[in-house]
């Protein structure tokens, strides 16, 4: 599960272009959205789910009301494509 | 046409003797804005941070020539490779880009205008700026031009005509230099230079003309 996190803090730190960022500054539990923690915006959210569905295949729909719980922190993003890669 | 220029910077690239271009410094940009700029949008905010970080109400015109064509292109690309196109890219593609930026980066929520007018994108641009200043002489108008060869793949080698800077003028009524613009109409050969590097010269030697398009643009400096 740890190199799942680890993964998954490399992918957003290069599809979403975060200069200076390194993996160890992202804390796996913070939010990635809005305030509080990586501060990243709606772009963003797209961004990152066009990179997780080059990557591993993701198909994530817009009504999709888990989307919100999946995408909040890098943990529950590594659960949810760890579970997604499993069922595969 | 006389423009009152109280404020005006250039950025050029250094091009070092391994061939690295050099990339203007915006760290007065946050780092989760910055990380969205083009090379375009960099020397753009770079000017116009120059000319005007301490007026938060101007009115500013951004011209640009070719744009972000850059973007357009990378998307061009994706859809030929049948991939998704990246929401950051598109979102940032259009000629205003640089003028959406600014006014957040400043918090100026005063009028912006983006001009692209071909080869006169520079002349007509701050034409505009010219005319918005007229129209309302109490509030400073910032004039931003920039521009950037264009890409490879359209086989256009645009090389010689040294594209590739930007140019910021701050326009207020109190300014000691005036800039006073006349054109004619001709047929005399297009200039090999770009239009904005003829009104920098002028700028730095007092005066310059420019020929396209079977018009010639003539700029003279006075200073009051």
């Amino acid at each position: 599960m740890d190199a799942m996190k680890l993964e998954i803090k490399r992918l957003i730190i290069e599809a979403l272009d975060l200069e200076d960022t390194t993996p160890a500054d992202i804390s796996d539990d913070a939010p990635l959205f809005g305030d509080g923690g990586l501060g990243l915006d709606s772009i963003d959210a797209l961004e990152l789910g066009i990179a997780l569905r080059k990557k591993y295949q993701l198909q994530l729909e817009a009504s999709d009301a888990g989307n919100r719980e999946h995408f909040r922190s890098v943990s529950n993003l590594a659960r949810f494509v760890q579970s997604h890669v499993q069922a595969a | 046409m006389i423009f009152p220029v109280a404020r005006w910077f250039v950025w050029d690239p250094c091009i070092s003797p391994v061939g690295s271009v050099s990339a203007p410094d915006v760290s007065f940009v946050e780092p989760l804005l910055r990380r969205r700029l083009s090379s375009l949008a960099r020397m753009s905010l770079r000017v116009a941070y120059d000319c005007a970080h301490d007026i938060p109400n101007a009115r500013f015109v951004f011209a640009s020539q070719h744009g972000e064509l850059a973007r357009t292109v990378t998307m061009l690309e994706s859809l030929a490779e049948k991939e998704a196109l990246s929401p950051a890219v598109f979102s940032m593609s259009v000629l205003n880009a640089s003028a959406g930026l600014f006014s957040i980066l400043q918090k100026n929520v005063a009028p912006s205008t983006a001009i692209s007018a071909g080869c006169s994108s520079f002349g007509y641009g701050l034409l505009e700026a010219g005319l918005q200043l007229a129209s309302n002489p109490q509030l400073p108008v910032l004039f931003i031009y920039a521009d950037e060869s264009v890409p490879a793949v359209y086989g256009q080698d645009d090389q010689h005509r040294n594209v590739t800077h930007a140019v910021g003028l701050l326009l207020q009524t109190s300014a000691e230099m005036h800039i006073h613009c006349t054109t004619s109409s001709n047929n005399d050969i297009p200039s090999d230079e770009a239009q904005s590097r003829a009104f920098v010269r002028c700028l730095e030697q007092g005066h310059a003309d420019w020929h396209d398009a079977g018009k010639t643009w003539f700029w003279e400096k006075e200073c009051r």
